[in-house]
């Protein structure tokens, strides 16, 4: 499973291994920062107001894009794990732009 | 800050404890999303973070046993009663794999569940905290974002799971 973060204040995008996120988590508890996208955003040194959260994972050929992360609640969406559909959009362009070709988008 | 400090300030009791408390907290945001709801897309990802969680309540209970506390027979009380909640808790989640299929009254009594259970986890880590008189209780001291964070998606878990079936259904 890849964990991706955004940072809302330059658009840099940053992904991780939700193992990664774990690691990093146990390594730093003091952070006080859950495995998965709070860990991503410590990783990548994004206040967590700042940063909104979306998942990658691969099926077979397919790339499957995931708009949900408990962190995207402030874009006040009617899901309230899912962040603004723009700013969505621009990471799934990003993210084929990057060779994820014909994602499937949840 | 060197060694000595950060042991001073950061006592390795406080940082099993921790470890439970941010698993559990892991277990909930990422369990029942990726593991529960899209199950079909990341097979096993409910059940790795169920285990994260079961391996750091071990190492909690085996740093216990080394750590001094005024009342042990309570310590051993509360880690009873905190491994019996995660594993209710644990089970309560994974009962909802099938959520789809569940009438809406099934899935009520079981969803307002975990918020229940999760309180006598955190419960239960706080008194430990307390035994162990810890210099920095996790609760108290957890950054507002991730609380807010962690208390808008528990408030919501039914809402979310509702949202989940009726996109599964207009698919």
């Amino acid at each position: 499973m890849g964990v991706g973060v955004i940072d809302k204040r330059t658009g840099q995008m940053r992904l991780f291994t939700y193992e990664e996120t774990d690691v990093f988590c146990k390594a730093n508890l003091h952070l006080q920062a859950a495995a998965g996208h709070e860990a991503a955003a410590a990783m990548a040194e994004i206040p967590f107001d700042q940063a909104r959260g979306f998942v990658l994972a691969k099926q077979g050929r397919d790339w499957h894009v995931f708009n949900q992360s408990h962190l995207n609640r402030p874009d006040a969406q009617a899901n309230i794990m899912r962040m603004d559909g723009q700013l969505f959009n621009a990471i799934v362009s990003a993210l084929q732009a990057a060779g994820v070709q014909y994602p499937v988008i949840h | 800050m060197n060694a000595k400090q950060l042991q001073d300030d950061f006592p390795e009791i406080q940082g099993a404890i921790y470890g439970v408390a941010l698993s559990l907290e892991s277990f909930l945001i990422n369990g029942i999303p990726y593991g529960v709801f899209q199950r079909e897309f990341l097979p096993g990802f409910l059940e790795k973070t169920a285990g994260n969680l079961l391996r750091v309540l071990a190492s909690l209970e085996e740093q216990a046993q080394h750590t001094q506390t005024t009342n042990q027979a309570q310590v051993t009380k509360v880690l009873a009663g905190l491994r019996s909640s995660c594993q209710q808790l644990i089970d309560l989640v994974s009962g909802l794999i099938p959520f789809r299929t569940l009438s809406p009254e099934q899935l009520h009594s079981m969803v307002s569940q975990i918020p229940l259970l999760r309180d006598a986890c955190v419960h239960q880590i706080q008194q430990l905290e307390t035994y162990f008189r810890t210099p920095k209780p996790f609760y108290p001291s957890r950054p507002a974002h991730s609380t807010a964070a962690v208390n808008g998606f528990l408030a919501n878990l039914e809402h979310l799971f509702m949202q989940e079936r009726s996109a599964a259904e207009s698919a």
